[in-house]
């Protein structure tokens, strides 16, 4: 007997020295005594704990190659071409002594037994994920379309080309989804929950979530390396719409975990989509609007805010109007953003604004040390005083007490302070020192000397009678409201998932999705300060 | 019509990154980790907070949970109820947290994982600690933040006068990261607050005489200082929790109980029991007649009944190693700090909860100036309306309107000389000039009451207007002075003590508590059999039952047919065995390692139980008890090398084996044997020569030597075996050789020689002969077995041979066959003198059978 890498299976038997190549009861006393035997070592060594699946006598058999010859007094040989073994008797005997002699074997060769055992188990995972797979296309393949989940609320369409999947996170947004749909060619399919992470997981676990059953089976597409096949694909687009909120980001990508690695082709053909549902909804007065994200609405307050007023700068010699003035309240709205983030690196605002500011009076120099800067602070605020030692710098504003150290240091050298500082020189350049009297029809409405106030104003003005709502998932939509805004063909903007670099690609699901948890914690510190969408 | 939809492409990397870290960052910064400051996660500070906006007071009556729940996910946090709610539960829960933060009434679960009451039944307020939490929260000492709607108001983090990140502990699982802090005592926390206060430079270990470890709300013991110390310096620390276990005897019978009164934190107590009974029911756990839980309403009580004669400490300490009894808790200090997560030193932590304070302080008494401010203002513009009195109220009576008095007060119109004179009236003596009032002044005084012109009314409003000044001028010297609000912040902390501190529960016990499997084991004698092909196995003594006289046997291990028993000994099952194989290592395992067998059991092979590499094979096997220092091993080797090793320099096992000498090339070591160094010692070659000599000529050497010359060999010749000879009566050189010939030689016609010599001639090894193949020293009851290349084993008794001279050919042992060779030779195991019962019956029956057929 000797085991080897391949997955063949190699017996020859003799009787007599004839050989048997149909078999006979040496064989089968064989074949019954290596399953008995290797079975039983692996239970009483605690090999299979972690085993589901049973080792059956072919995946013992994977790999093995063998010789049995049995020398009998009287052969009987069956069969057409007399070469299978016939003798009853000989099962007993090749049965028992094989398993004396492979017992001991094992039992004194421990290394060895545990070797075949590995690869007996793994072919036993083999087949059983096999099994699963194909059980899976087997059962949709009984009827015409296939067993389709109870789930799905399925379109009428039948040809692929025009029909549209919608993947739809949870079942309060499902049911808006379904009763605003297209029934034509629109099918929805709620799922439950987060679904599991394809990367972590094997194959025949993976083949076991309801979830991702479900999905397989309304896709149509059947499942693993042989069975996978585009050309069953029943909706050409496959749209993922969950809510905007950062768990649905999250379910986001674990279905892209999904479709990249089993799926691979689907996205490779551009099948899969994501729906882009609107974040806000305005309203005023009976005046309904939906709007995409952030930017948009930012966008909406300052027209509205800016109409019909009149921001007077320099003194009231120069004057910006209405639309004119929404390029400068942008270089505002930029700077602010950059702002938060210096901040949020653990700087106080206050400090950072006057830095700021005592910057762009006297000019840009590099943060090689506190002290240059805060005599300058000092010569302005009389409030303002500081303490520098080795460690650490102690800033006294007002009441504050602000402690600074080395991590502050190199902020205020990173290149999110030099773009801040840009942009605070562009908005100089374009509102002046500040000092502005914003009017309208003649009426003067505020007289300030910050940027942020004059930015606060119109943000207010605009929001003035203003209904904001923030939907924080799908189902807080109307049926209606759903379809005419992320559904309906004529104005919806769907996001079409390309794969640009596979290698690429590749890794980075590797990183974010994989069991190493060491490189996902690098990648997540390197682009924490990037974030767009904090939700607390 | 279906190409009419706007679609944009992305690239699935970049989808990928933006969505992870969306989520990443949400869960990291807004979900699963506990701010520095006031140590706790976003949904318990809205639970907080909804329960303050609701005055669900702790000195108010209870309100149903589900309101509660129901205002904490419509105000402030957009998720699921039972996400708040179960919030709530933990907070309530005296067993989570070592001061609850709210006061619940029903059933809020236990100790055995028992769910709580759903919301609709129970009813929560917050606890009177909860409100030092929230303590000036009013006074705009922290900042608040818009709710997801932006419709409403809601604090970022809570004024918090407690230390509570580190009073309360926290656990949470992020991405990429996760936090898990132990509770601690209050009392402990505030005095190192305090100290690092008043001595910013503290080290740790002044800090830790005020803190020395955390304190569970669950009790117990915790293990070793080294994992608090390193959590403490690194912010991360693995510490060991203990169960209290006594033993207590039982009334009626001889039998004694372990009583466990306090589990691990965490540890969940029907599960911890349904543990035990699983072990005892899979026999992993012996020696427990029943258990069971006998807690009630006056506390934790587990009664684990032992057998008879049961050691308690040897069952306690399994229980603490198969257990939860004896549970670790993995502290990571992990915190959010300024918006990022951070890895916290206890110290850092402190740090920051007293900048936290200071700020809180500071802020507050900006506020209350501001207001004291306000009120001087009010009172000063009273003031001057009651030493105007006549003249102001002259000046209301005489004004149309509110607005017109109000006007006139602002103006200062009653001061008008011109005006007064008008009424008869003079100045007030101290004042002269204009007197304006602002308009808040002027509001306040149309808004006095008659009956505050009364004498005494009036001295009151001096009173105060001092009164205010004094304060202002107290708040003012606060502000300007960074010590004061420190000794503010230092005294807030204090009166939390005075009014929540509470003994420590947990014992810390310095050292250590690695239970190692050792402690776990009785110590009893066992019986050890190992057979000659090397399987190896132990069984109690007991099942060696006394027999009679002339009784029958029993079989002690049942053999492959070709295989008997080499050695047969009684050990404890603390001792070791130490197995020395041919390539010169030597490997060790306690007795109690060896697979445990009834008497018709195999045994297992040693392979298994040893780390050998392949093709290496056990030479020899020593049973030793303890590493006495007068003990020696001595070593042989095929090459004549011999090698005397104090027994000590074996005394520190390591799984993978050592080396036990060093061998040269292609050099096998062939024989280990335990002296106590005043023996002699017996070579034989292959060729039949023999040497004998004193132990004290070769010097103890070190483990990793070479050894020294034993005997100087000849040509091709090697060692075949060695003997440590004793001058025993009856005790004689057995010798064999390869054709089945030997002979019995007495011991005293081996003289000693000085080691390193050609030595004497053992037996002739003429052609009829062959070879020497082994030797054994012998007395009259041994038994010997006779091993052939052909699988035969032939078993001869001793005396049945008698004993000739030294330099003869010896006489016929065994027929073999033509190109048979007798590969090996072995002396029974002895019978066992101390315990009769010890025969092998298998053996006696071999013994009547000559020849054994091997096939």
């Amino acid at each position: 007997m000797q085991y080897n890498d391949s997955y063949d299976e190699k017996l020859f038997s003799f009787a007599n020295n004839i050989n048997t190549h149909e078999g006979g009861t040496h064989l089968i006393g064989f074949k019954a005594a290596l399953t008995r035997t290797m079975n039983s070592y692996a239970t009483a060594n605690n090999l299979l704990k972690n085993v589901k699946v049973a080792i059956s006598g072919e995946d013992l058999r994977e790999g093995l190659t063998a010789v049995i010859s049995v020398k009998i007094p009287q052969p009987q040989f069956e069969g057409q071409t007399k070469t299978k073994l016939g003798n009853s008797e000989v099962k007993g005997y090749v049965e028992t002594l094989l398993n004396e002699k492979l017992a001991t074997y094992l039992e004194e060769n421990p290394q060895v037994a545990k070797r075949v055992l590995e690869k007996s188990i793994d072919a036993a995972r083999a087949r059983e994920a096999a099994r699963k797979a194909r059980d899976l296309t087997r059962r949709k393949g009984a009827l015409e379309i296939g067993t389709l989940p109870g789930k799905l609320a399925d379109c009428q369409e039948k040809d692929p080309a025009l029909c549209e999947l919608f993947l739809v996170e949870g079942d309060s947004a499902g049911g808006s989804a379904k009763q605003g749909r297209d029934r034509k060619y629109q099918a929805i399919l709620p799922l439950k929950g987060k679904i599991l992470n394809v990367e972590k997981a094997r194959f025949d676990k993976m083949i076991s979530s309801q979830e991702i059953r479900t999905l397989i089976a309304a896709l149509g597409t059947g499942i693993g390396k042989d069975d996978f096949d585009i050309a069953k694909l029943r909706y050409h687009r496959i749209i993922v719409m969950t809510d905007a909120d950062v768990d649905g980001s999250h379910i986001l990508t674990l279905l892209l975990t999904f479709f990249f690695r089993q799926m691979h082709e689907l996205v490779e053909r551009g099948h899969l989509y994501i729906a882009q549902p609107p974040l806000y909804k305005i309203k005023r007065g009976k005046k309904e609007q939906y709007l995409k994200n952030e930017a948009a609405l930012q966008n909406y307050l300052l027209e509205e805010g800016t109409d019909n007023m009149t921001l007077a700068l320099d003194g009231g010699e120069r004057a910006l109007r209405g639309k004119q003035i929404i390029p400068a309240l942008k270089q505002v709205t930029d700077y602010r953003s950059v702002f938060d983030k210096v901040v949020r690196k653990g700087l106080n605002e206050e400090l950072v604004r006057l830095l700021i500011d005592v910057n762009a009076r006297t000019g840009f120099e590099e943060f090689a040390d506190f002290a240059p800067h805060f005599e300058k602070i000092k010569a302005i605020r009389q409030d303002f005083d500081y303490n520098i030692n080795e460690k650490r710098a102690t800033v006294k504003l007002g009441n504050l007490h602000i402690r600074l150290d080395r991590h502050s240091l190199d902020v205020l050298n990173s290149h999110e302070y030099t773009l801040l500082f840009e942009n605070y020189r562009k908005i100089r350049a374009s509102l002046g020192d500040g000092s502005a009297v914003i009017s309208s029809e003649g009426k003067d409405l505020l007289v300030t000397d910050s940027y942020e106030e004059i930015l606060a104003f119109f943000l207010d003005t605009a929001k003035k009678g203003l209904y904001i709502q923030r939907y924080k998932g799908l189902g807080e939509m109307n049926p209606e409201q759903l379809w005419e805004t992320t559904m309906h063909q004529d104005n919806r903007l769907l996001l079409q998932v390309k794969i640009e670099d596979v290698v690429e690609a590749e890794e980075i699901f590797t990183v974010l999705m994989g069991d190493q948890v060491e490189p996902r914690r690098d990648f997540i510190e390197k682009n924490a300060l990037n974030v767009s969408n904090l939700d607390i | 019509m279906l190409n009419q939809t706007n679609k944009i492409s992305v690239n699935i990397e970049d989808e990928m990154k933006k969505s992870y870290m969306d989520y990443a960052m949400s869960v990291i910064i807004g979900r699963a980790l506990p701010d520095v400051r006031d140590g706790f996660k976003p949904v318990h500070r809205r639970c907080l907070y909804a329960m303050y906006d609701m005055g669900n007071d702790y000195n108010k009556p209870y309100k149903k949970s589900a309101r509660v729940v129901g205002d904490v996910i419509g105000k402030y946090h957009p998720h699921g109820d039972t996400a708040a709610y179960d919030t709530i539960v933990r907070m309530a829960q005296d067993f989570s947290l070592r001061y609850p933060m709210v006061d619940g009434q029903g059933n809020f679960g236990s100790v055995d994982g028992d769910s709580p009451a759903a919301m609709r039944y129970t009813e929560i307020r917050m606890s009177k600690l909860a409100h030092e939490m929230l303590a000036d929260l009013d006074k705009e000492t922290v900042d608040m933040g818009s709710n997801y709607d932006d419709s409403l108001q809601e604090p970022l983090v809570l004024p918090a006068k407690i230390p509570n990140l580190l009073v309360n502990g926290s656990s949470g699982i992020a991405v990429g990261m996760a936090t898990n802090i132990p509770p601690h005592n209050l009392g402990e926390v505030v005095d190192g607050v305090v100290a690092t206060i008043d001595n910013p430079a503290i080290t740790l270990e002044e800090l830790m005489a005020f803190i020395p470890g955390p304190d569970f709300p669950t009790a117990g013991f915790i293990y070793g200082r080294d994992g608090i110390v390193s959590a403490y310096r690194t912010g991360r620390g693995i510490i060991q929790m203990r169960a209290r276990a006594r033993v207590e005897k039982q009334k009626k019978s001889e039998r004694e109980s372990i009583i466990v009164t306090e589990i691990p934190y965490q540890v969940n107590k029907s599960r911890l029991i349904e543990k035990i009974a699983e072990l005892v029911r899979e026999k992993k756990l012996e020696g427990i007649s029943d258990l069971r839980d006998e807690s009630d309403r006056d506390g934790m009580r587990i009664v684990i009944e032992l057998k008879k004669d049961e050691n308690p400490q040897v069952l306690l300490n399994q229980l603490y190693k198969h257990t939860a009894m004896q549970s670790s808790f993995g502290i990571i200090m992990l915190a959010i700090v300024s918006n990022r997560p951070k890895v916290l030193t206890l110290k850092e932590t402190i740090r920051h909860f007293i900048d936290h304070r200071r700020e809180i302080v500071t802020r507050r008494t900006v506020f209350e100036l501001k207001k004291a401010e306000a009120r001087a203002h009010i009172l000063e513009g009273l003031k001057i309306a009651l030493d105007w009195l006549d003249a102001v109220i002259e000046l209301i009576r005489d004004s149309k309107t509110p607005a017109e008095a109000k006007e006139g007060l602002m103006e200062g119109k009653f001061a008008d000389p011109a005006w007064l004179a008008k009424f008869d009236l003079v100045a007030p003596a101290n004042y002269s000039g204009m007197t304006r009032l602002s308009e808040i002044q002027a509001q306040a005084i149309l808004d006095m009451r008659l009956h505050r012109l009364t004498g005494l009314e009036r001295e009151k409003i001096v009173d105060e207007y001092l009164e205010i000044l004094r304060f202002i001028g107290r708040l003012k010297d606060i502000l300007g002075s960074e010590t004061e609000i420190l000794a503010i912040v230092k005294g807030e902390l204090l009166e939390i003590k005075d009014k929540f501190g509470d003994p420590r529960r947990t014992e810390i016990i310095a050292q250590t508590a690695e239970i190692t499997l050792e402690d776990t084991i009785v110590e009893e004698d066992m019986v050890v059999n190992i057979t000659h092909t090397g399987y190896i196995k132990r069984s109690a003594v007991s099942l060696y039952r006394a027999q009679r006289r002339g009784g029958k046997g029993k079989t002690g291990i049942k053999t492959k047919d070709e295989d008997f028993v080499e050695h047969l000994f009684i050990a404890s099952t603390k001792d070791y065995l130490l197995f020395f194989s041919d390539a010169g290592k030597v490997y060790w395992l306690k007795v109690y390692e060896l697979p445990e067998g009834g008497r018709a059991t195999r045994g297992k092979a040693i392979v298994n139980l040893l780390n050998l590499s392949q093709d290496e094979k056990i030479s020899a096997i020593l049973s030793v008890r303890e590493f006495s220092e007068d003990k020696f091993i001595m070593m042989a080797t095929r090459q004549g090398v011999v090698k005397k090793t104090p027994l000590l320099e074996y005394s520190h096992p390591r799984v993978g084996g050592i080396l036990a000498v060093n061998l040269d090339e292609g050099d096998k070591l062939i024989e280990v044997a335990l002296t106590d160094g005043k023996q002699d010692v017996l070579l034989v070659s292959k060729n039949g020569k023999s040497i004998r000599f004193r132990e004290e000529d070769a010097r103890p050497q070190g483990r990793v030597t070479r050894g020294v010359r034993g005997m100087t060999l000849e040509g091709d010749d090697v060692v075949i075996g060695m003997e440590i000879v004793n001058e025993m009566t009856g005790s004689t050189i057995f010798t064999v050789t390869e054709n089945g010939f030997g002979k019995r030689t007495e011991l005293g016609e081996y003289r000693a020689q000085s080691r390193g010599g050609k030595g004497v001639i053992t037996i002739k090894t003429t052609d009829r002969n062959g070879c020497v193949v082994g030797i054994k020293q012998v007395t009259d009851e041994n038994d010997m077995m006779l091993i052939s290349d052909q699988g035969k084993i032939l078993r001869v008794p001793v005396s049945g041979f008698s004993i000739i001279g030294r330099n003869t050919q010896g006489v016929r042992l065994m027929v073999t066959e033509t190109e048979e060779r007798i590969v090996a030779v072995a002396k029974l195991a002895e019978k066992d003198d101390a315990d009769e019962s010890a025969d092998d019956d298998s053996l006696d029956e071999l013994s009547d059978v000559e020849l054994v057929d091997g096939e």
